[in-house]
């Protein structure tokens, strides 16, 4: 298992690599636009090259590996933020996101997981025909649709939340009382998908696990319906389905970039948009290296959390 | 299972509790907050390095200029300058000639420095009691100071550009920012402890002086010194960028700021304008006598800038939560009749434009998936699509359009200063030039009695002018085998920076149907005009040799209008849309000028009205001349096609209302200085609570 691990590991530092490599050449080549004033841009060209951006792509790399490796420097964002270190930039637009997706999760996963047992075990009954319309409904349509439709009911029609998520100067912190009230909506719009996934994914594994032979010898072997429930179909059903929610857990960091926009949440999601809007290579690179790296450590976890989970699973080990 | 159902139970139970507890508090009494969004918050008002709208605005709180301009009458819509910063600015050239040789002035063509006596040096006296948000006395080596900063050459600011070039550069100032000679060169030097002194490089009149003295380059030097790192070879400061970097002289301080979220602004104490009554309450008067008194002005104590998109921003406006929304031109017509709604012209003229090059647009034909582009070449062809397009019925595709025919539309002022009504486009030599270039006759035995009757009467479009024109294309493109008859056509238009909205679909398929109706007998086959959306510079991507034709607008200087033909005819000056059509720098045009016939290249005659141009210094009205001429001559080539110009609409809520109705093109409508307000907060928020949380302004 530990040279598994450590394979593992090792592939995944060399697509970060990778990756890495090739984003930054690609995020360098891209035309910069100037504005049309010439002796403005001029100026402009002339900072750029200051900045070491005339120098040959090579060099540049070499530079910003440097800068990572020897200062923890993934360079500074001249637009997003004027001459903050993207690293700080990246580290202060974390906690909203965090604390949105990550809210969001917890409704999600025991109300997913509750409407997926139950609609199992309402399988073909008026129930599981409510519950699974509505995870068709949820799952097809994209989140900033029930994120519109949230702010418009809760904060205009209603009026019971507000519109956008509370400044800092109102909320007094990411965990306070009036800040996680000011989420709702927001969490509430992110909740809808992943629940009817998790429903979806429990409802299927749950069927199977119900029909399975050990749960008819089970019910044979005299136990009552619920215990055979609890411990043989959903914990052989949550096998699978944990992974999932690693991989989710670890994906709280990545943010949902529409969802940030609509509520007005200044979270890693919306500085991805505001990198790429105003050519931000440093911001742009840095949210690149931090989106690659969540994915293949989400990926990571997803296979090696199978072994934990249940140790009759021992991966690459055929 | 049981457990996993508790913990959902919970989660409800605490968003429950939380919503009960954090409800949001009333405003409060004698507060009078002006709240507004943007899409994206500023982060650098740093005066040598902002770079966005957003950025500016936040600047525009924290400072407060040397000169601005109030309404005189605001019903007859008269201006004057108000001394802000400076108590005094002065013309002092006369007794300065010196300095004319010092800081080696450019002189006009002919001109000796005997011989001038004023527009070129100006002292600049500073009121007593000025001061920075930390208490630090405001002196004139401040000034010079931020000055040398702003054109320290190891910076490489970017708005060191409006005192390197233009019509207010200072002397020397281009020199040093190219690190060629040191500061002791530069036309900026103080006389006293509160004077110093402003060398421009060329003739300036003094009330453009003035104009130029609206914006500044004053900062705190010791914050802006402690923020100096290198990043490469480039020195820069972080000077405002945070509520720890910036130090205020305007009359508001920023209380607090979340990058991306919301910026806070509050009275700043220390700003000179402000005077306390007997309850310590502090309150400002206009220096200068508005409408026969003197004004109450920043009654806003609290200004709060939130991010929010535009959707929400509605939400949030109709709910009283914000001070304003600005309606789409989709949205105008359900608030066109509010009270609250100021609608404001652009200058901004949206003109096709093209790519002319015969060789260039066979490239295209080639390779950039257009099909007979090539007849773009043909100057009677494009003629002929002026002609075809009906620009009234084009301007409705959407609100707030209304249609163009000229470079620089209606609002542009060839003298404001002198004169604010001095209008460019209702001048006579205007007037002319546009009948001219539309073929309207005036006068005796002529369709149109008068001057005014012709220029009233321009469409730009006709449908029978087009057909000749069109056919005359055909001929001329047939014979020399650029085309073959009845072949379709297919042009990529760079349309947009953006997506393409509804609006811009129908614009394009009404270009289309008006220009095929007159193409239909020609002996042209179908035109088809493929609009190409997220073309990120229009303006370059034409003569480049991407697209065979833009669309786009150009506008701005509105004081100046003298100044835009650069924009067409200097290569040098701007990244010219119509490069790729002709050669200004080689191409000659020959002008009557105070009796005398002048041949100038375009190029040489654009440059001759700006800087130390020949006639830069002239009468606003020989200058008109040569402009009109100019702009004529430009037009009647049909390198670009004036089709509309736009406007912009501001909801205000019922909370506050602009100072004047009348709109001024020298103040607008009184702008933020001049806000009145009709409730504090505490009514506000009753006022919307009584309406039940929602607000009608349609």
């Amino acid at each position: 298992m530990r040279k598994y691990i450590l394979k593992r590991v090792a592939l995944l530092l060399f697509t970060f690599f990778i990756i890495v490599t090739v984003s930054f050449v690609l995020i360098r080549m891209l035309p910069r636009e100037l504005p049309s004033d010439k002796a403005l841009a001029d100026i402009m060209l002339d900072r750029w090259e200051a900045l070491g951006y005339g120098k040959p792509i090579l060099v540049q790399y070499l530079i910003y590996l440097k800068g990572i490796v020897t200062a923890w420097d993934f360079g500074t964002s001249w637009y997003v933020e004027f001459r903050a270190p993207v690293w700080d930039l990246l580290i202060e637009r974390l906690p909203p996101t965090i604390t949105v997706n990550l809210f969001a999760l917890l409704i999600s996963i025991p109300i997913g997981i509750l409407l997926g047992v139950l609609a199992s075990l309402k399988r073909g009954k008026p129930t599981d025909l409510i519950i699974s319309l509505g995870v068709m409904i949820f799952v097809s349509v994209p989140s900033y649709v029930y994120a519109f439709v949230v702010q418009y009911v809760l904060g205009y029609e209603l009026g019971w939340f507000p519109l956008t998520v509370y400044p800092l100067s109102i909320a007094g912190g990411w965990l306070t009382p009036k800040m996680l009230y000011s989420m709702f909506p927001a969490i509430l719009a992110l909740s809808f998908g992943e629940v009817a996934g998790l429903a979806r994914f429990t409802r299927a594994e749950m069927c199977e696990a119900l029909e399975a032979e050990h749960m008819v010898f089970s019910r044979a072997k005299g136990l009552r319906r619920s215990y055979a429930i609890r411990h043989h179909a959903l914990r052989n059903a949550l096998v699978p389905i944990l992974p999932t929610i690693v991989a989710s857990v670890i994906g709280v960091m990545a943010g949902s970039v529409i969802i940030e926009e609509i509520f007005s949440i200044p979270g890693v999601g919306q500085l991805y948009i505001r990198a790429i809007n105003l050519g931000d290579y440093d911001v742009f690179m840095m949210n690149t290296v931090f989106y690659t790296f969540l994915g293949l450590l989400s990926g990571l976890a997803v296979d090696l959390s199978y072994g934990f989970i249940d140790p009759r699973i021992r991966v690459g080990e055929a | 299972m049981r457990k996993i159902a508790a913990l959902g139970l919970v989660m409800i139970l605490i968003f429950n509790i939380l919503s009960l507890t954090a409800c949001r508090a009333p405003g409060e009494e004698g507060e009078y907050t002006y709240r507004t969004y943007t899409s994206a918050l500023g982060n650098n008002w740093n005066p040598h390095t902002w770079e966005t709208s957003a950025d500016r605005a936040v600047m525009e709180y924290l400072t407060t200029p040397l000169v601005s301009i109030l309404p005189l009458d605001s019903l007859e819509g008269s201006y004057q300058w108000s001394f802000d910063m400076a108590k005094r600015v002065t013309d002092v050239t006369a007794g300065a000639r010196g300095d004319l040789t010092k800081y080696n002035v450019k002189l006009g063509t002919g001109v000796s420095v005997n011989d001038v006596d004023k527009g070129y040096v100006f002292e600049i006296e500073l009121r007593e009691g000025l001061m920075f948000e930390n208490g630090n006395e405001i002196t004139a080596d401040d000034f010079i100071e931020s000055m040398k900063l702003l054109l320290d050459p190891r910076m490489k600011n970017n708005r060191a550009n409006l005192y390197v070039t233009g019509e207010s550069a200072l002397a020397g100032a281009s020199a040093y920012f190219g690190g060629n000679v040191s500061f002791e060169s530069v036309g900026c030097y103080k006389t006293g402890e509160l004077s110093f002194r402003y060398v421009t490089e060329s003739y300036l009149d003094y009330n453009y002086f003035l104009a130029s003295l609206t914006s500044h380059w004053l900062v705190d030097t010791e914050i802006y010194n402690k923020g100096l790192i290198s990043s490469g070879e480039l020195v820069s400061t972080d000077y405002g960028t945070s509520v720890a970097t910036t130090s205020s002289f305007g009359p508001y301080r920023i209380e607090s700021h979340q990058g991306e979220k919301e910026l806070v602004l509050v009275r700043n104490e220390r700003w000179y304008g402000w005077q306390k009554d007997d309850n310590g309450d502090i309150f400002s008067y206009t220096s200068c006598e508005v409408d026969g008194e003197l004004k109450e002005q920043y009654m806003t104590t609290k200004v709060v800038i939130s991010v929010m998109d535009s959707a929400t921003a509605k939400q949030s406006f109709l709910r009283g939560e914000l001070s304003e929304w600005a309606p789409s031109a989709s949205e105008y017509n359900t608030y066109r009749y509010s009270d609250g709604l100021y609608r404001t012209n652009e200058t901004y003229t949206m003109s096709l434009f093209f790519n002319s090059n015969k060789d260039a647009l066979l490239s295209m034909d080639r390779s950039k998936g257009n099909v007979n582009s090539v007849v773009l070449s043909s100057d009677s062809f494009r003629r002929g699509m002026s002609l075809a397009i009906d620009r009234d019925e084009f301007a409705l595709a959407t609100e707030g359009y209304r249609p163009q025919y000229a470079l620089l539309n209606d609002m542009y002022y060839y003298d404001i200063y002198d004169d604010p009504t001095s209008r460019y486009r209702d001048t006579p030599e205007a007037k002319a030039a546009l009948c001219r270039l539309y073929g309207l006759s005036y006068g005796d035995g002529a369709t149109y009695k008068t001057l005014d009757d012709a220029y009233r009467s321009i469409t730009g479009y006709d449908i029978g002018g087009a057909e000749a024109e069109f056919k005359r294309a055909f001929e001329e493109l047939t014979e020399s085998g650029l085309y073959r008859a009845g072949e379709e056509i297919k042009i990529r238009v760079a349309w947009a920076k953006g997506a393409l909205s509804a609006d811009d679909n129908q614009q394009v398929a009404l270009l289309e149907r008006h220009i095929n109706l007159a193409l239909s007998d020609s002996g042209f086959g179908k035109l088809t005009l493929v609009p190409v959306a997220r073309v990120s510079n229009r303006y370059a991507a034409v003569p480049n040799g991407e697209f065979a034709m833009g669309y786009g607008a150009w506008g701005g200087a509105a004081f100046y209008p003298f100044r835009n033909l650069l924009v067409y005819m200097d290569p040098e000056y701007e990244n010219l849309n119509e490069a790729a059509c002709w050669s200004p720098e080689t191409e000659t045009f020959t002008l009557t000028v105070d009796g005398v016939e002048r041949t100038m290249t375009y190029q040489a005659w654009a440059r001759s009205l700006t800087g130390s141009g020949e006639f830069s210094a002239r009468d606003a009205r020989t200058k008109l001349a040569i402009c009109t001429a100019l702009e004529e001559s430009f037009l009647s080539r049909f390198y670009r096609i004036p089709l509309v110009s736009s406007s912009t609409s501001v909801l205000l809520s019922y909370q506050i209302e602009n100072y004047t109705d009348a709109y001024s093109v020298m103040y607008g409508f009184g702008g933020f200085r001049l806000l009145k307000y009709h409730y504090d907060d505490r009514a506000w928020s009753e006022y919307v609570r009584d309406a039940g949380g929602r607000l009608k302004y349609e």
